[in-house]
């Protein structure tokens, strides 16, 4: 069953995914925020000591395996 | 992203990552040993690499074998990183992370943890854990919401 939205700012569903994409890229997180503040913690821990931001990205991966073929 | 996903699904033990970097090493074997199976299906190759990824990980967790953890050398000099109360902070911070997104279902933990740790698209997510875009959104939605009541709710 869907609800028909009547707000004229973007759907919840849709600023949650802006959220994922901008904490996904290493981008600070909103300080009212709680769950975006854990979860930007966890990635920045996860960064540290050898596990820092690639500098490829999956579509390099792609590009990669694309150009293996040929 | 394979190092990161490793370590944030794996965590620490004694307070280095030494279990969830060898897991990913595994990872990079496993998918150079597969490679040459491999055929593209009009999927990215990341949702490959993680589901491989994602096996291995399991793999770990139901071993669980705890072996002897190789300690770092004394360095010889002063360190440069943050001092025992930043790294105590932290250390709660990341563990209360990792406590709240245990309590999640396991496929939204897993979603949340490939969207921001990983740094996939929802796309890419989808393709791994075989879900299409739209569902991953209202999934992950819903596993962000179930994770900011959470908190809340410690935090009051």
């Amino acid at each position: 069953m869907t609800q028909e939205r009547t707000g004229a700012g973007p759907a919840p569903e849709d600023e949650s995914d802006a959220l994922l994409d901008a904490l996904g890229r290493g981008e600070p997180p909103p300080h009212d925020d709680p769950a975006a503040r854990l979860l930007a913690a966890l990635r920045a821990d996860a960064c540290r000591d050898g596990g820092a931001d690639d500098v490829m990205s999956t579509h390099t991966w792609d590009d990669g395996v694309m150009s293996a073929r040929t | 992203m394979v190092v990161r996903y490793c370590r944030a699904r794996l965590g620490r033990v004694s307070g280095q990552y030494h279990i969830a970097d060898d897991v990913a090493q595994e990872v990079c074997i496993a998918v150079l040993s597969a490679l040459p199976r491999y055929r593209d299906m009009g999927r990215p190759f990341a949702s490959f690499v993680f589901g491989i990824a994602s096996h291995k990980v399991a793999d770990a967790l139901r071993s669980s074998v705890r072996s002897a953890v190789p300690t770092q050398d004394l360095p010889d000099g002063p360190d440069d990183g943050p001092g025992p109360e930043e790294t105590v902070v932290r250390y709660i911070e990341v563990e209360h992370a990792r406590r709240l997104l245990a309590r999640l279902p396991e496929n939204q933990r897993e979603l949340l943890l490939l969207r921001v740790v990983s740094g996939l698209s929802a796309e890419e997510t989808g393709n791994v854990l075989g879900m299409s875009p739209g569902a991953v959104r209202v999934a992950q939605h819903r596993a962000l919401a179930r994770l900011r009541q959470m908190a809340e709710l410690e935090s009051a």
